[in-house]
């Protein structure tokens, strides 16, 4: 089976190496049969790919130790449910499935090429035959997948145990499928540009292949903040780690793309622009995936790491010269036909939003690469984390989130002040509404969250506005509420999913402005029956099981919740800690159970390592987050109980946000007709 | 021309940053110092203040401070039980402390991130006659900024921190280092 | 460059200057500890802080941080006294002076650098219009 996967893979590699010599081939001599023949060869190499990755799953579950990759991470006592984790939790395999991603996403695009694409298309297939051509090199030369032991063994090493989590089957498969393909609309882009006279075409298909990607990117992100925050016990879900930061960049460039390429759809502008962002783009996914593999930088997900790092830096090199040679040998041809008319446009609120988000990407960047350029330059190694990007980028994101609600007020081309002036007034009543509420009512000291909430209002009640009013004069043409309101969002999907997109963004910013300047938090030892008192909570502390299997062992810690009258507390509250202890016989009888949570603490031998899981009581406004951080000689239990406010809308939102990029990208009745004409 | 310069701005600093990857990456270690176990042997910079002070109980339960080493050469030594190069050193250390104990020079053992029978096992079975102390708190490793063990912090008789040597010795390269500092003290001395 | 210009200029910065300056007296001991250990990171992790981490030289490092609070350091010798022993990159972020203040002013750099682009957007359409 090994030898069927290994000979698929190169087999594939000549195939995807003909896909470029055939097509360049094909394209000069102008010979149809040659770029039809070539366009094949990629169908073979996604079919190759397709019985390598098949021949590796089946190692997996036949349990083949004697093949490299599956006894470093699979072993006898592996669920066998995990196999898909366990197959992409390694380098090799890994890219693997970032190359069967890449094939298949790149016959898709090709077979069912739309009329309008059909000139560029050649030129496309060659940019994805060279990038799948030098991942079938990686797999074949560098990282092979199938490379043997060369004796038999009984059992492996295993999975890594941090992976053994629900979120581990989609949230890692789901950030490389984004960043595969990103490849797709970059390809589209660069081959317009190298025939160079057809520059509108590839937009519609580069729209909806880049919001695939960029959907899949920001759900997987979401995924994996919320596997973060469940199992790494840490309580948190975003570290501005350099791994995640190289997932991050790729997306914001392509939110920038986005939101421009509507104003090359509308106005026929931005077209050299929406090129560079796809460019940017795509460099940094390269980046990420050279980061990730065998990069300089320290990073919390050293999972795949590897000493692949001349290879991904020498592809990041090409993929850059060639991007730049592409560009300007083509750019003097290039005009832009119109110009923005005026600074109330909604080109030019696209226009600060792409500046906004550029921006944010490249003080990411900065912090990403400066530790490395501390250490070259002046042989100190430093660390850039949380603090710098929170301060650099926090104002940035705030000032998005207010753009987020002045952008869609203002219509395109130009506008009339006095229109816009009554439009945003509503939205600007509501935040000012939330701000003087939060400073005088609730009593809030510290400005930033309070600006903070007072933005996202805004944004948020300047979409209902727009809603409400447009609703209301569907209504009053005749319509039912509800199926006025249905209309009225399908009459332009692009839009109106982008506005459900907004709303999740801001539930988002809402969980993380609750969760970093509202926490409560305290850290206590605790016997068995004893109780932390923080804020209006009492957690009990009722049992502990404990558990040995052949490869871990399990304590579980259950605990009560139980919501209290803090007063009926007071006399035992200490002056220095915001939480406190108390004993069994000191327990008021008010106090409501509103739930049981378990922390569990499971040990790896094998490993060395220690895999937590936090109890979480999640509700709307508050979740009890407790991690358990030691279990002590006498019996005690040492927790760190914390009440993050707002942590439920975080989770909320990623149902949100695939909806919003679903509706989006939903063809309406019109587009398919259009297709079904041209073809 | 001006499009030339158009396209300078934007390869110069690029090109800037890949060489910073590529400088970078030519400098990276794959050494991997897991669990704070130093593997291999190495002088580290002393970055804590050299005047270091430090007071613990032993294991008989004596208090014993930096100032009792006065005119000393003094050896701290950061180890664990369960540590496995730690465990090989054991028997070197125990042999050299008896042996240069008569030269001027006493050592330490710090126990830190174990248990005491573990540690009382470990001090019997390599017949170690040095004072040894369990670091409960950690507070004597993080105060001398200890990452890893078994690492050696090496006192001078003026109560100066002068060498700091992370990972295991051998006899011959503790011995060395030992013979070097105290032929430099005579020389100094005169 | 006209002075209205200048101004808006100087606007620009000031969502930068006002960002992040918390009064540490304040707050208790406890959350000042908290809030330490996750301006520090776990020497011997890779990518974590103090509070993150679970290895145990970071527990003994949280208690190090208890105990100079109790002696009455403030957050500023705190950061040192780790500094000293474990380098610079024992911090999350490197402190805003010497070489360092590159890191933190290249993102206003990059900022400015927007806003004048943006600007040259706007002239140039104006002038086409």
């Amino acid at each position: 089976m090994a030898e069927l996967g290994f000979s698929c893979l190169l087999l594939g590699l000549s195939l995807s190496c003909f896909g470029v010599i055939g097509n360049l081939i094909g394209i000069i001599t102008n010979s149809q049969e040659l770029i039809v023949s070539s366009r094949r060869a990629i169908y073979m190499t996604t079919f190759c790919i397709s019985i390598s990755i098949i021949s590796l799953i089946y190692l997996f579950i036949s349990n083949d130790f004697s093949i490299k990759y599956v006894h470093d991470h699979s072993n006898l006592a592996m669920d066998k449910s995990y196999v898909w984790v366990a197959f992409y939790s390694g380098n090799e395999g890994s890219l693997l499935y970032i190359t069967f991603i890449l094939t298949l996403a790149s016959s898709i695009v090709i077979r069912f090429n739309f009329l309008k694409t059909k000139l560029i298309i050649p030129w496309a297939t060659t940019i994805l035959s060279g990038v799948i051509f030098f991942y079938c090199l990686v797999l074949s030369f560098y990282a092979n997948p199938f490379k043997s032991i060369g004796t038999e063994v009984v059992d492996g090493i295993g999975i890594n145990p941090l992976l053994t989590h629900p979120g581990m089957f989609s949230h890692p498969p789901m950030l490389m499928a984004g960043l595969a393909i990103i490849t797709i609309p970059f390809a589209l882009a660069n081959a317009s540009l190298i025939h160079g006279k057809k520059l509108d075409d590839w937009i519609n298909i580069g729209r909806i292949t880049t919001l695939i990607s960029w959907g899949i990117l920001g759900a997987g992100m979401l995924l994996g903040a919320w596997w973060a925050y469940t199992i790494l016990g840490w309580g948190g879900y975003w570290s501005w780690d350099p791994i995640e930061n190289v997932a991050l960049m790729p997306w914001l460039i392509l939110t920038a793309f986005i939101h421009s390429i509507m104003v090359q759809k509308r106005r026929g502008m931005f077209q050299v622009w929406n090129i560079i962002l796809l460019n940017i783009a795509f460099i940094l996914a390269q980046f990420g995936t050279f980061i990730n593999r065998g990069g300089p930088v320290v990073s919390v997900h050293s999972f795949a790491s590897s000493t692949l790092g001349y290879v991904f830096l020498s592809f990041l090199i090409f993929s850059l010269i060639f991007s730049f040679v592409i560009f300007f040998w083509r750019i003097p041809k290039i005009q832009s036909k119109r110009n923005i008319e005026s600074f109330l446009s909604r080109e030019s609120s696209f226009l600060i939003n792409n500046f906004l988000l550029l921006s944010i990407t490249f003080i990411i960047f900065w912090g990403v690469i400066y530790p490395l350029f501390s250490d070259v330059i002046r042989n100190i190694s430093v660390t850039v984390a949380a603090p710098y990007f929170n301060r650099t980028n926090g104002p940035l994101l705030l000032l998005l989130v207010i753009m987020m609600g002045i952008g869609p007020l203002i219509p395109w081309r130009k506008s009339d002040k006095k229109i816009l002036f009554k439009k945003i007034l509503f939205p600007l009543g509501i935040s000012l509404l939330i701000l003087l509420s939060l400073i005088i009512i609730i009593g809030l000291k510290n400005y930033i969250p309070i600006i903070a909430f007072a933005s996202m209002g805004f944004a948020l009640s300047s979409i209902c506005y727009e809603w409400i009013s447009d609703t209301k004069n569907r209504i009053s043409s005749g319509d039912k509420i509800i199926t006025a309101w249905w209309n009225l969002i399908n009459s332009n999907r692009a839009r109106h999913g982008g506005y459900i997109v907004h709303i999740s963004i801001i539930m988002i910013g809402m969980g993380v402005i609750g969760t970093n300047f509202f926490e409560e938090r305290t850290d206590q030892a605790i016997h068995l029956k004893e109780s932390v008192i923080l804020d209006n909570y009492r957690i009990e502390y009722i049992d502990l099981i404990q558990k040995s299997r052949s490869d871990r062992i399990t304590n579980s810690a259950y605990m009560n919740v139980y919501k209290i009258n803090p007063i009926q507390y007071e006399e035992y509250s200490s002056e220095n800690t915001k939480g406190f202890k108390i004993t069994e016989k000191n327990i008021s009888p008010d106090d409501k159970n509103i739930g049981t949570i378990v922390l569990k603490h499971e040990f790896y031998p094998s490993f060395n390592q220690i895999s937590v899981r936090s109890g979480i009581l999640s509700t709307p406004i508050e979740d009890i987050y407790v991690i358990p951080r030691d279990f002590l000689d006498d019996g005690r239990i040492g927790i760190a109980v914390s009440i993050n406010p707002m942590a439920w809308w975080l989770w909320a939102a990623g149902p949100f946000f695939i909806l919003g990029t679903m509706f989006a990208l939903w063809p309406s009745r019109n587009d398919i007709k259009k297709n079904i004409n041209q073809k | 021309m001006n499009s030339r310069k158009k396209i300078l701005i934007y390869i110069i600093p690029i090109s800037a940053i890949i060489l910073l990857l590529i400088l970078s990456i030519l400098g990276k270690s794959n050494e991997n110092s897991a669990f704070g176990v130093n593997s291999s042997f190495a002088f580290a910079p002393i970055s804590i203040p050299d005047d270091q002070d430090f007071s613990v109980i032993t294991l008989e339960g004596t208090k014993i401070s930096k100032n009792d080493f006065n005119g000393k050469i003094l050896v701290l030594d950061f180890w664990s039980s369960w540590c496995v190069p730690c465990q090989k050193e054991g028997p070197i250390l125990s042999e050299i402390s008896k042996e240069w104990k008569k030269r001027n020079v006493e050592f330490i053992g710090i126990s830190v991130w174990d248990s005491k029978e573990n540690v009382e096992n470990f001090i019997q079975e390599n017949q170690i006659k040095y004072p040894n102390t369990i670091d409960e708190n950690g507070q004597m490793t993080v105060d001398f900024g200890v990452k890893g063990i078994p690492e050696k912090i090496i006192i001078n008789p003026d109560g100066k921190i002068i060498k700091r040597i992370i990972g295991p010795n051998t006899q011959i390269s503790l011995e060395k280092i030992l013979d070097d500092l105290t032929i430099n003290l005579i020389i100094n001395n005169e | 460059m006209s002075s209205k210009k200048k101004n808006l200029l100087y606007l620009s910065l000031f969502p930068f200057l006002i960002f992040g300056c918390i009064n540490e007296n304040d707050l208790s001991l406890e959350q000042r500890s908290y809030q330490l250990s996750k301006q520090i990171m776990c020497p011997i992790c890779e990518a974590q802080t103090l509070d993150q981490s679970q290895s145990q030289l970071s527990k003994d490092m949280k208690k190090t941080i208890l105990n100079l609070l109790d002696e009455g350091k403030t957050n500023e010798e705190i950061r040192d006294f780790f500094t000293n022993r474990y380098g610079e990159e024992v911090l999350a972020s490197p402190p805003q002076k010497g070489f360092n203040v590159f890191l933190w002013i290249v993102p206003s750099i990059i900022f400015l650098t927007g806003i004048l682009i943006i600007f040259n957007v706007y002239k140039n359409m104006k002038k086409t219009n």
